[in-house]
């Protein structure tokens, strides 16, 4: 176990360093939505590479995914991995974001998905299903918080002190420059996650002997964890129903999509893709690895996701490197946790409350209270432990993922209707809610994923084949035409 | 066949490939670190495939 006092210590350092980072970003907020919500659309490549990373990749790593590789073995590595593949639709997707974003003024992917097809109801729409279902996802951070600081101090750290560090740091860093701040901090958070989990990876691979040892010996207890389905978890359908709506992500995720519209150029683009890249494949390698190791160091726990706090507590990595490894899983969280929170704050300002152009400060001024409340419903229910809550944060993949075919045809299908849009996303929702909460469909159930991808699609191309598109709506294919061509975009 | 279509080909076939090889040819063999090497390198090729996408982007 370690000591509650030099976690806290730790911590302090942290908070420190990380408040210090977002008081120097603030230098460069103006005071506009632009500004507050996009960094001013200046973010540099590795910045938002990093801060995309940090996004993405949160307490679930070194949690979940560690957890699922204890449990199942190395299935957990291919699903992660075609997550991963998820990136190749950044190639068609983030330069057309990204100028749609200029060319419009968009702030948010709702406000985007809105303007194309005419109709302020699907920005509203689309705002409260990313409430609905990245709420509870937030949650989960708390969550995964909790568990660790409670695991590796034997409970000396009880869930609320660690919710409420989490909650703290989280609005601190939104509140004072935006994303700027979140950048920022996410970058800097982004290296302590993988440097912490690099030097972690090292000292347990050396603890069981080497890699050839580690090799025997995994082969020796748990052959089985080395093929797939392994021994059960990770069965073809449930990979399936696990990695079809994660690979969207980078679509159907607004807190990661919105990221687009913030980056200073195409070269930041195509720079900031590599940062997140080179970042998704080591992390992703180092927490299925970290699961292999606690199988062979801690073998026989009942709750697989106490796998990091188990080994942790091991004695295979030094005080120091585990205190660093906790603040790189607190970073995850924090970092997942502001960044969608800022999205949502934008979300709600912009798309549900209406608040336009000329009124920056309103803006600001309700996307910092949004922030607030959405980190406060995340503490509150992580504490609470909500089954509806759990069951939505489960959800969440599935649910945003009846974003997409709008999404898709925003930029490749003149065909698509504000009407086919509306029907697609009230259609595809129902069902994802009705299908997991309603009639019980288990998210490791392909059938859940399958059916309402199936059903938001023939919504979106039924309903818009038989309505007339807006007179208002716009014509991104050939608006961005032109713009693609001068940056060699296919 | 355009660039864009090859290389759309190239990457829906490497992304099947992620599922089909280790659950089809790799799955079920002698106990050995086959699927965990395959997994490392399909992920090299993702990270091959989408820097060839995104080299030829110009300023």
């Amino acid at each position: 176990m370690i000591s509650p006092t030099l976690i806290w210590v730790s911590v302090l350092l942290f908070t420190l360093l990380g408040g210090a980072i977002a008081l120097k970003a603030a230098r460069g907020n103006t005071g506009t939505a632009d500004d507050y919500y996009l960094g001013g659309r200046n973010i540099g490549g590795m910045v938002a590479g990093l801060s995309y990373a940090a996004t993405t990749y949160s307490a679930f790593m070194l949690v979940v995914l560690t957890g699922l590789t204890y449990r199942g073995g190395v299935g957990a590595l291919g699903f992660e991995l075609i997550y991963f593949s998820g990136l190749t639709l950044l190639v068609l997707f983030g330069p057309r974001f990204w100028l749609a974003a200029r060319k419009w003024g968009f702030i948010t992917p709702a406000e985007m998905l809105g303007a194309r097809y005419g109709d302020r109801t699907i920005a509203r729409l689309v705002a409260v299903l990313s409430l609905v279902f990245l709420m509870p996802y937030c949650t989960t951070q708390m969550a995964g918080i909790g568990l660790l600081l409670s695991g590796v101090t034997g409970g000396d750290i009880g869930l609320p002190a660690a919710i409420l560090t989490g909650a703290v740091l989280a609005i601190l860093w939104t509140l004072i420059a935006g994303l700027r701040s979140v950048a920022w901090t996410d970058a800097v958070q982004a290296s302590l996650m993988l440097i912490s989990a690099l030097l972690a990876v090292g000292f347990v691979v050396a603890a069981i002997g080497g890699v050839d040892s580690f090799v025997a010996k995994v082969k020796a207890s748990n052959p089985q964890w080395l093929d797939v389905p392994g021994p059960g978890l990770w069965s073809l359908p449930t990979f399936l129903a696990l990695a079809l709506p994660w690979f969207f992500f980078p679509l159907s995720n607004p807190q990661v999509s919105q990221r687009l519209f913030a980056v200073r150029d195409v070269s930041a683009l195509r720079r900031m893709i590599f940062w997140v890249l080179g970042f998704g494949l080591v992390f992703t390698l180092i927490a299925v690895i970290w699961g292999f190791a606690a199988l062979v160091l801690t073998p026989g726990l009942e709750n697989s996701a106490l796998a990091t706090p188990a080994l942790l507590g091991s004695g295979a990595v030094p005080v120091g490197v585990s205190l660093l490894l906790i603040i790189g899983v607190l970073s995850a969280a924090v970092s997942t946790l502001d960044s969608i929170a800022l999205t949502l704050g934008s979300m709600v300002a912009r798309d549900l409350l209406n608040r336009g152009a000329g009124r920056d400060a309103t803006q600001v001024f309700i996307g910092r209270v949004i922030v607030v409340l959405v980190v406060v419903f995340a503490a509150w229910f992580a504490l609470q432990k909500a089954q509806i809550v759990d069951q939505l944060a489960a959800l969440s993949a599935a649910g945003l993922v009846v974003t997409v075919p709008a999404t898709i045809g925003a930029f490749f299908w003149r065909g698509g209707t504000a009407w086919g849009v509306l029907a697609s996303l009230v259609g595809g929702s129902a069902v994802a809610v009705y299908m997991a909460i309603f009639a019980g469909v288990s998210v490791f159930n392909p059938l859940l994923a399958t059916t309402v991808i199936g059903v938001t699609v023939a919504l979106f191309v039924g309903v818009s084949l038989i309505t007339p598109a807006r007179e208002e709506a716009l014509d991104f294919q050939t608006a961005l035409r032109p713009e693609l061509d001068r940056h060699r975009v296919w | 066949m355009t660039g864009f279509q090859r290389w759309l080909l190239v990457v829906g076939i490497l992304i099947l490939s992620g599922i089909a090889i280790p659950y089809g040819a790799l799955s079920g063999g002698t106990v050995s670190v086959e699927v965990f090497v395959f997994w490392c390198v399909f992920g090299a090729a993702v990270v091959v495939a989408i820097a060839a996408g995104v080299t030829r982007w110009r300023g």
